[in-house]
């Protein structure tokens, strides 16, 4: 299988005023084209940390401090990758709704109240295909002027024809120009002489100044009468998201298209919320607990729907949540992660048939199951606050197996079977 | 089982003591990281000095009542700066020096008198309101809802004529003024404290609804009005000055800042060769009230960024 | 026949929307229409439903921190006194009726005033969900615990702090926790104060609404083990209120379904799992996510959302999201039959589905 994103020993910080959380301690989790990949951990490990991270959204006062994120699907040469801790702003607003989409927990907060569905699902249509938007908006009206029109209409049309050619010709130039510095970028990625560095920087430089917007055309929109002329372009986008929420099963997308949040239910909104994160059919979708707050029933629908389209939208799904459950159900590989640290990365049926860190065999002993025999077994204290963490293996404290060398050292992951990685001394050296 | 809950998790080290003092003393801290708090806290400091001592650095002619400013003389015209008056005098010759730190007692006591009264209104009616509910919230809102439409100098000037002039009456003006504001404050707060499972749970465990009032309540829902309290200490002093400008307040020869400005309406703008030629008129008792006001709106921002729950981040 | 201890007989509970000019009543939220259910003594019952199905109404009613619309909820009463002020509620003749509600006010908690509420208040107590929301942030720990006894003056206040560290011993936290304030522990240990604070007057019945769902998975299992050892340590009764299907069969020994503001079915744990009648049972079952990736079990998805309780549908209300249903249950609403010992369920086609 080919890698599709892959970060390398990942080290985020925040820096508050009790002092400085070391949230990731080192987060190496790879995940593959067409696969499923569970994120499993309890409150404050770091899960949430880990994705953001890895579209670079951690909100101040966190920083990245090291490490690499590296994305395979828009390099040109699939075996070396792309390091976007290492790009622009900008190019991460174009990655961004466009091949990597994030949904979060709570759908009612993700959409804004005082704006119409079809607004917010149109916005990634407007940000990431406008190239796209306005051939189709110019085919339409080519449409409309061949047939025979009154001639103040038809002038209306043209107009509106030629303002959106003037659009479309800046939007290409700039889209190719930026493809440019793209392949540039990409070329000299890994020197790091002087000389290149000073070239990465101009490059960029250039990248976040170039304008996408013709002046002419700006110019013109001010005027209240021509500015109407936008209004054309609303109507292609509204077709394309009335046939995607028809595409994800939301009853009565005309209707929906025009009404706002508070008026849906909490799946119904989820699902907008998938909508507005499907919009441009990306390549992985990040899901942070979607459906914790939801209904067993809706939280079933939510999963189903979200399992049928990995196998026509999406190429890969990363999931993070608690549940143990979740994870069995729709997971193809999993990690978990404990204060900040991946303890151990496998199939999901290595995972529960065959645990092998202390910590998930505790976890999967403490969750209640359908044949739950006895008493339900606890790990024993608290999870640590990151500010002073435990030195070494930060689940020592907690753990029945602990040696000596657990509180000195992190131990690193290995690859105890193929495809079981674990972080753990227990596995070392022959220590089975 | 007990051993290792306690020794896993205690958060952070504190010093012995009572909680309720470190909790004092962290948020003491916090507020001193800010520049711009020990500003504010200087200035009201240097303000209280002056109020306190006021005996000492300007004793007054007539002890039995401080308040009148000593004047050599009935001279009109008022003097600049000079060595014998230090900040000139204005008509009719009362030293500006007597009437700044003099002033500053009174400013005091007009300020934490209103905001003292407005306080405990807005605490008993802004509880009532918002604890039970129905036609009592109603009432009160409604009531609020008049005083906010009364015209604020048109209410003074009516005031004036049943009480006398004098502070007493600006005092009243200013208590009138603003009770709604705090009752309203107080009022949101505790809608939003009376919906929390701790107040049910005091319920479930059989707490009347006085004691819940009181103990469960009231300590959570006092931060906004103290906030507001701590802002409007210098807008209060303002207004009073504005009003005794006006001519409502206290009288001319009254130690109050308003009424100082109040005296010099004429000679605010001099004479046609030299148009500033007494500009320590308005520019001294005007400089002090805005510093008196900058210190307290800084103390304000301070006071709220400890008690901001969100900032608090613990 | 096992003890009860609280008997509930059509339980209903409306919450007023008011709208228009004049406020007045336009419809009713029907949070809780028309239940009976009896819990019985020592046994920890579970209540499961998803949102809108009034499991959580239909508990604060029972503590009596809202009134109910109407119904009954006897509190340890002999089951012939019952059946007697029943009869008589239900008589044609009205001073029999009216005999009946003059006794309500000794027997139910619903009709209770006064002193007798206050008794009530000792015997009954509440753990809420989220334990940062359900402790005072201003008061200490000591105060917190305290409170059932000292709000009720049932303890010197000379005696309190040694009565706390009883408390807290009980839960497993100890005497360093005394004076600190709620934000300075996590959830886990709140939630074992808000426990230690259930159990300060020795009641007989704890509400537990939803008591782990706001807790980590490591931490749920202490707090459950725990509940686990005070209920048979101090004979307490629990209505275990939650959505979460593998926590109640953990800790249930009977449980009942809830949809819509009705019983649907009440059955022993294992027999529910087992054998469950009522297709909305049936649904939830499948739906719970299981830690297994080998089960391999036919999930059934229901269509649409869960309809609001302002505007349930008629007859029976899982009709509409039913794949089984005929005409029967659209136009007649079924009531709660005995489909096997200690089994009941409230559907007309249980027996060929």
């Amino acid at each position: 299988m080919e890698k599709l994103i892959e970060t390398q020993d990942l080290y985020t910080d925040f820096f508050t005023f009790e002092g400085v959380v070391k949230a990731l301690n080192g987060v190496s989790v790879v995940v593959n084209e067409g696969e499923t990949y569970g994120l499993v951990g309890e409150s404050g490990c770091g899960k949430s940390v880990t994705v953001r991270s890895m579209m670079r959204i951690v909100q101040t006062p966190g920083k990245i401090v090291d490490g690499k994120v590296v994305i395979f699907f828009r390099a040109e040469d699939r075996s070396r990758g792309i390091d976007i801790l290492k790009r622009s702003e900008t190019y991460m607003t174009s990655l961004r709704g466009d091949s990597i989409s994030m949904i979060f927990q709570e759908a009612s907060t993700s959409l804004n109240p005082v704006l119409s569905i079809g607004f917010q699902v149109g916005e990634s249509f407007n940000f990431h295909r406008r190239a796209q938007m306005l051939e189709e908006t110019i085919q339409d009206l080519e449409k409309e002027l061949a047939a025979r029109v009154f001639f103040l209409i038809r002038g209306w049309k043209a107009m509106q024809r030629a303002l959106f050619r003037r659009e479309l010709a800046v939007l290409r130039s700039y889209e190719a120009e930026i493809d440019r510095i793209d392949h540039e970028l990409y070329e000299i990625e890994n020197q790091n002489d002087r000389k290149s560095l000073h070239r990465k920087v101009l490059l960029n430089r250039r990248r976040d100044r170039l304008r996408e917007k013709s002046f002419l055309v700006e110019f013109l929109k001010r005027f209240p009468f021509i500015s109407y002329y936008q209004r054309r372009e609303t109507k292609t986008v509204r077709r394309h998201v009335v046939e995607l929420l028809r595409s994800l099963g939301v009853p009565n997308p005309d209707r929906v298209v025009d009404s706002y949040p508070h008026e849906l239910s909490g799946g119904m909104q989820q699902r907008i919320v998938i909508a507005i994160a499907l919009a441009c059919h990306p390549v992985l979708l990040i899901a942070d607990e979607p459906t914790s707050n939801l209904d067993v029933t809706i939280q079933a629908q939510i999963v189903d729907l979200i399992k049928q389209l990995k196998q026509t939208k999406i190429s890969s799904v990363l999931f993070i949540t608690h549940d143990l459950g979740l994870v069995a159900e729709i997971c193809d590989r999993a990690s978990v992660m404990y204060a900040g640290d991946i303890s151990e990365t496998a199939e999901v049926r290595e995972i529960f048939h065959n645990p092998l860190h202390p910590y998930t065999q505790g976890l999967l002993r403490s969750v209640p199951k359908i044949k739950q025999a006895d008493q339900l077994n606890t790990i024993p204290g608290t999870v640590p606050g990151l500010v002073n963490p435990p030195s070494g293996c930060r689940f020592n404290p907690r753990c029945p197996s602990k040696m000596d060398i657990c509180a000195q050292e992190k131990p690193l992951l290995i690859e105890h079977s193929p495809g079981h990685w674990v972080a753990c001394y227990l596995y070392t050296d022959g220590n089975k | 089982m007990s051993s290792e809950v306690l020794t896993t998790d205690i958060k952070t080290k504190r010093p012995s003591g009572h909680p309720g003092w470190n909790e004092f003393v962290f948020s003491m801290k916090r507020l001193f990281k800010n520049p711009l708090t020990i500003i504010g806290v200087v200035i009201i400091l240097f303000f209280v000095v002056l109020a306190v001592f006021a005996p000492i650095l300007a004793p007054p002619p007539r002890p039995h009542n401080p308040f009148l400013m000593p004047h050599k003389g009935w001279q009109i015209q008022p003097t600049p700066p000079s060595a014998e008056n230090p900040l000139g005098t204005l008509p009719s010759q009362y030293d500006i020096l007597y009437g700044v730190i003099w002033g500053s007692r009174n400013a005091f006591r007009i300020g934490i008198a209103v905001v003292a009264a407005n306080l405990l209104v807005g605490l008993i009616l802004g509880s009532i309101a918002g604890y039970f509910g129905g036609i009592l919230d109603e009432i009160v809102m409604r009531i609020a809802d008049i005083f906010y439409a009364i015209p604020i100098l048109v209410m003074a000037m009516a005031l004036v004529v049943a009480l006398g002039r004098g502070l007493k009456s600006v005092v009243v003006v200013l208590i009138i003024l603003n009770w709604p504001t705090y009752t309203r404050v107080v009022r949101s707060e505790i809608l939003v404290v009376r919906n929390m499972d701790y107040i049910l749970a005091a319920r479930a465990s059989g707490a009347s609804h006085l004691r819940i009032l009181f103990k469960h309540v009231l300590p959570n829902s006092i931060f906004s009005a103290i906030i507001v309290a701590s802002m409007n200490v210098g807008v209060t002093v303002l207004i009073a000055a504005a009003l005794s400008f006006l001519g409502l307040g206290s009288d001319s020869g009254y130690a109050d800042w308003g009424a100082m400005v109040a005296t010099c309406r004429n000679y605010i703008v001099g004479p046609p060769e030299n148009r500033l030629a007494y500009w320590y008129l308005v520019f001294i008792p005007g400089f002090t009230i805005a510093l008196f006001v900058l210190g307290w709106n800084l103390l304000g921002d301070a006071v709220r960024d400890v008690f901001d729950p969100r900032m608090r981040r613990r | 026949m096992k003890d009860v201890l609280l008997d509930i007989r059509e339980l209903v509970k409306y919450y007023p929307v008011k709208g228009g000019v004049f406020r007045r009543t336009v419809a009713n939220v029907k949070a809780v229409d028309g239940v009976d259910l009896q819990i019985r003594k020592g046994e920890c019952l579970g209540l499961v439903g998803e949102s809108g199905c009034g499991k959580t109404t239909m508990g604060k009613t029972i503590l009596k921190l809202h009134g109910a619309t109407s119904g009954r909820i006897y509190y340890d009463q002999h089951p012939d006194k019952i059946r007697e002020v029943e009869q008589m509620l239900h008589s044609e003749n009205a001073s029999k009726r009216h005999e009946a509600l003059s006794r309500l006010p000794e027997m139910d908690i619903v009709h209770m005033r006064g002193r007798a509420v206050r008794r009530l208040r000792q015997k009954v107590n509440i753990v809420f969900q989220d334990p940062s929301n359900s402790l005072n942030p201003r008061m200490l720990v000591k105060d917190i615990v305290a409170e059932p006894l000292v709000a009720q003056k049932l303890i010197k206040s000379r005696d309190v702090e040694a009565k706390v560290l009883d408390l807290l011993g009980v839960v497993g936290m100890g005497e360093g926790h005394l004076k600190r304030y709620p934000h300075e522990f996590s959830g886990g240990q709140r939630q074992r104060l808000a426990i230690a604070r259930a159990l300060a007057t020795n009641p007989n019945f704890i509400l537990m609404d939803e008591p782990t769902s706001a807790l980590d998975v490591s931490v749920q299992a202490q707090i459950l083990n725990l509940l686990k050892k005070l209920q048979s340590e101090f004979q307490l009764t629990y209505l275990f209120v939650t959505h979460h299907l593998l926590v109640v069969k953990y800790m249930a020994n009977r449980i009942a379904v809830m949809y819509l503001g009705k019983l649907v079915e009440l059955s022993d744990t294992k027999e529910l799992f087992e054998k469950p009648l009522h297709p909305y049972t049936k649904a939830l079952l499948s739906a719970i996510p299981i830690p297994d990736p080998d089960t391999g079990r036919e999930r059934i998805i229901l269509t649409g959302d869960v309809p609001n309780p302002v505007d349930p549908p008629a007859a029976c209300r899982f009709h509409p999201r039913c794949e089984h249903a005929r005409d029967v249950c659209r136009e007649k609403e079924p009531k709660l039959e005995e489909a096997a010992p200690d089994h009941i369920v409230a559907c007309h086609r249980w027996r060929e589905i």
